[in-house]
């Protein structure tokens, strides 16, 4: 099911994409996903436009809805979120502007953005994942993502991410760090296309480990120490041994 | 009367040869009992709770920066089967299925990875190998080959340890497949190691010597030709690629051959002598008559028999897949890589009236298996996790290797990591593909010259020879029982302490020679 949902999300990027006029060139995108303990998220996008540039961007989201939609800065963006065959869109407005390069902000609030209760398969840890599709901008110079864990979390697993690095050997392009008491992953990328995909599927659990697996193994070990002693005296050493 | 003692005294050796000389009686899929040392028994006792500890250690610990919680546990999980595989507290093949659970229920890797290690192509080549091998042995081909070996250079233990080093040499250039050579010599070994005295389950210090020199030997041989291995290959790649610097063939024969060879015979100086000293006994053949007495089974032997000669010419079909391996898209227009090679030689072995053995003939030693399997499970989760590619980053960091470094400090730090660094991995090819990417990294990032430090690290790949996990050979060889993983870890430790010397000096004059080093 989850398979179909992203194939058909894909197909309309397509469509999106061949249907939309698109903004020249990208010099910076930078995303943050602050996560919350109920599964919520609070996102933060800085773009910074080349000179002169306006432009209606259409960015698809795979969540149900947005709120509190809030432009930062002093420039008047015009934020809402707009639902098209079944996808939710961030539309974002920006005026021209004659001054030189400018680097444009707003943020949203996701209510959806993981589903807080823990799956088995992830040993009770949460799916997280993250999706970008490039359907506005003929390039982005750079582009990075950056995922804040809530307090107390910590990565589990990292599984699929794109692309792909091109030359073997070459770092995967995501690096785990912390700030502050919170752990993060960011996502970098550079020079990015028109169509390229930027995706990540994570998991995340709490940083507590079970101190009773940890009791059981003491008293294994302890276990053999007792019914195990006889290995110090069994056995003689044959000649030609231990040379 | 006289004659008559003698002859009953001769004929009483000849059986005892003959026992000697039967491999079938020391088959490598029974696990040989040995006693161990005082030291071992310690190891053994020991080695189960700390092996505990240092799970529940790096387990529970606080996630370090830059790491995953799966990755955590795979180095929690990988550290204690190091742990145990080193003191034996459990049989090794034990470890290695307490290992893979241990990846599945502390969520470090999924389950049907951990199971599917199995299938790998090195599990195949393994079983297929020791197919072929039980051919050599079965038609006494091993036992003649080996019998003319000693002849002609064994009467003493150094020269017979001498003959495996030209052997192992000739066989480097032309076999890229360690675990081809090594099965294509294990029976040799075995034969000889049983004249010396040494068998599975009464080993001596000469059968120590001998099967890990062979390991050394068909190890660090491969790092003395750029196609000696495939991790080699993918070293000048990767040096290629992100440096655009280009190694050719007799770049890398000139500067790491003169290395292997000089460090090789260190190791055999020094091995009978310093690290498992050969008793006065231990130095000539162990039977009753000498080399005379040996002489005269080869002569009872007879001529080549019919089934020697289909064995050879099976195993020679094998070796000729092997060795020509480059040249088969343009003759038949698909590869057929070391795998396939061997296991077309094995069905040709089992087919009816064609073939030579059955499937109950065959020695195959599962046990091996499944510890290889759990070893490279734990390697493969290593790197998956991303635990590995942590831990090689934060070692290189702890160093602070800045701008200010002498660039030989340098040089030796890298060269002693890459070179340690094979004991906490399973394969070459994802060592390469984790380290060479780092060093050049250092490299451009400190404005050394990248050749200078990435092309002596890649000569260091194939050094797999501290314990019985770290690569295919060492797996075989260990299946033998000639020698405990301590005698595995101090001989490879020693050698590879050397071979840093080696390269450091080597940097210092014939490296600078060449023209790689500044």
């Amino acid at each position: 099911m989850a398979k179909q949902t992203t194939i058909l999300f894909l197909l309309l990027l397509c469509v999106t994409i061949s249907l939309r006029a698109t903004v020249p060139h990208l010099s910076v995108y930078h995303e943050e996903v602050d996560l919350g303990d109920d599964g919520s998220a609070r996102v933060t996008l800085r773009l910074t436009l080349p000179e002169g540039s306006d432009a209606v961007l259409s960015i698809p989201v795979r969540h149900r809805a947005l709120t509190d939609l809030r432009p930062l800065g002093p420039d008047p963006l015009r934020l809402r979120s707009e639902e098209r065959q079944g996808t939710l869109f961030l539309v974002v407005e920006i005026p021209r502007s004659p001054d030189g390069p400018r680097t444009i902000g707003l943020s949203y609030t996701v209510k959806d953005y993981f589903e807080p209760g823990g799956s088995a398969a992830a040993f009770g840890g949460r799916d997280l994942a993250y999706r970008f599709v490039n359907v506005n901008f003929e390039g982005i110079e750079t582009f990075s993502a950056q995922l804040k864990l809530p307090r107390g979390w910590v990565f589990h697993d990292i599984g699929r991410f794109l692309p792909k690095p091109r030359k073997t050997g070459a770092a995967p392009p995501y690096k785990l760090a912390r700030d502050g008491d919170r752990r993060t992953i960011t996502l970098s990328l550079s020079r990015l296309g028109l169509g390229d995909e930027v995706a990540l599927d994570c998991t995340f659990r709490s940083q507590g480990r079970s101190w009773a697996v940890a009791l059981f193994l003491i008293l294994v070990a302890l276990a053999y120490l007792f019914f195990f002693r006889d290995i110090l005296k069994n056995g003689r050493k044959p000649s030609g041994e231990g040379q | 009367m006289s004659k008559a003692v003698d002859s009953a005294a001769e004929n009483g050796t000849a059986q005892e040869l003959d026992d000697l000389l039967d491999l079938s009686k020391h088959k490598l899929s029974t696990i040989p009992e040995r006693q161990p040392t005082a030291t071992e028994r310690w190891m053994k006792y020991l080695g189960f709770p700390l092996g505990i500890f240092v799970f529940l250690l790096l387990n529970h610990m606080p996630t370090p920066d830059g790491l995953t919680t799966s990755g955590q546990a795979v180095l929690a999980c990988f550290a204690m089967a190091l742990v145990w595989w080193i003191c034996e507290p459990v049989p090794t093949y034990v470890t290695s299925l307490i290992l893979m659970i241990a990846l599945v229920l502390s969520g470090g890797w999924d389950q049907d990875h951990v199971l599917g290690v199995l299938g790998i192509d090195v599990i195949w080549l393994n079983v297929m190998a020791f197919v072929l091998s039980s051919i050599l042995v079965k038609t006494n081909l091993a036992r003649r080959i080996a019998l003319n070996l000693i002849i002609r250079f064994g009467s003493s233990a150094g020269s017979a340890l001498f003959a495996f080093i030209v052997l192992q040499l000739c066989l480097a250039p032309l076999i890229p497949a360690t675990a081809a050579r090594t099965v294509m010599t294990l029976p040799i070994m075995l034969v000889v190691a049983a004249i010396y005295g040494s068998t599975s389950g009464k080993a001596n210090n000469f059968g120590r010597n001998l099967f890990l020199q062979n390991l050394l030997g068909i190890n660090i041989f491969s790092s003395g030709f750029m196609t000696g291995s495939t991790a080699n290959l993918i070293a000048i790649s990767l040096i290629l690629s992100l440096s655009g610097e280009k190694v050719y063939y007799t770049d890398w024969m000139f500067a790491s051959l003169p290395v292997v060879i000089i460090t090789m015979l260190i190791a055999w100086f020094i091995g009978p002598r310093l690290l498992i000293p050969l008793k006065k006994s231990e130095k000539k053949p162990h039977i009753a008559g000498g080399i005379d007495a040996l002489r005269r089974q080869l002569d009872k032997m007879g001529r080549v028999s019919f089934t020697e000669k289909k064995a050879a010419l099976i195993f020679g079909l094998v070796i000729f897949l092997w060795v020509t391996d480059r040249f088969h898209v343009g003759w038949f227009g698909f590869q057929i890589d070391a795998v396939m090679a061997a296991m077309i030689g094995a069905v040709i072995t089992f087919l009816p009236k064609i073939g030579i053995i059955k499937w109950n003939e065959a020695d195959i030693p599962w046990h091996l298996m499944l510890f290889s399997a759990g070893a490279y499970a734990g390697g493969l989760a290593l790197d998956s996790s991303g635990a590995a590619r942590w831990a090689i980053g934060n070692l290189f960091g702890y160093f602070e290797i800045t701008k200010g470094t002498s660039f030989w400090l340098v040089y030796v730090i890298v060269i002693a990591v890459n070179m340690y660094s094979h004991m906490v991995f399973t394969s070459k090819t994802m060592r390469t593909i984790i380290m060479m990417p780092i060093v050049i990294a250092v490299a451009q990032q400190f404005e050394f010259p990248v050749l200078a430090l990435a092309l002596p690290a890649a000569f260091t790949i194939d050094w797999v020879i501290a314990l019985p996990i770290n690569a295919k050979p060492n797996v075989i060889l260990f299946s033998t029982g000639q020698y405990s993983v301590l005698d595995n870890i101090k001989y490879g430790l020693v050698v590879a302490t050397i071979g840093i010397v080696v390269l450091t000096l080597a940097g210092m004059t014939w490296f600078r020679f060449l023209g790689i080093t500044p």
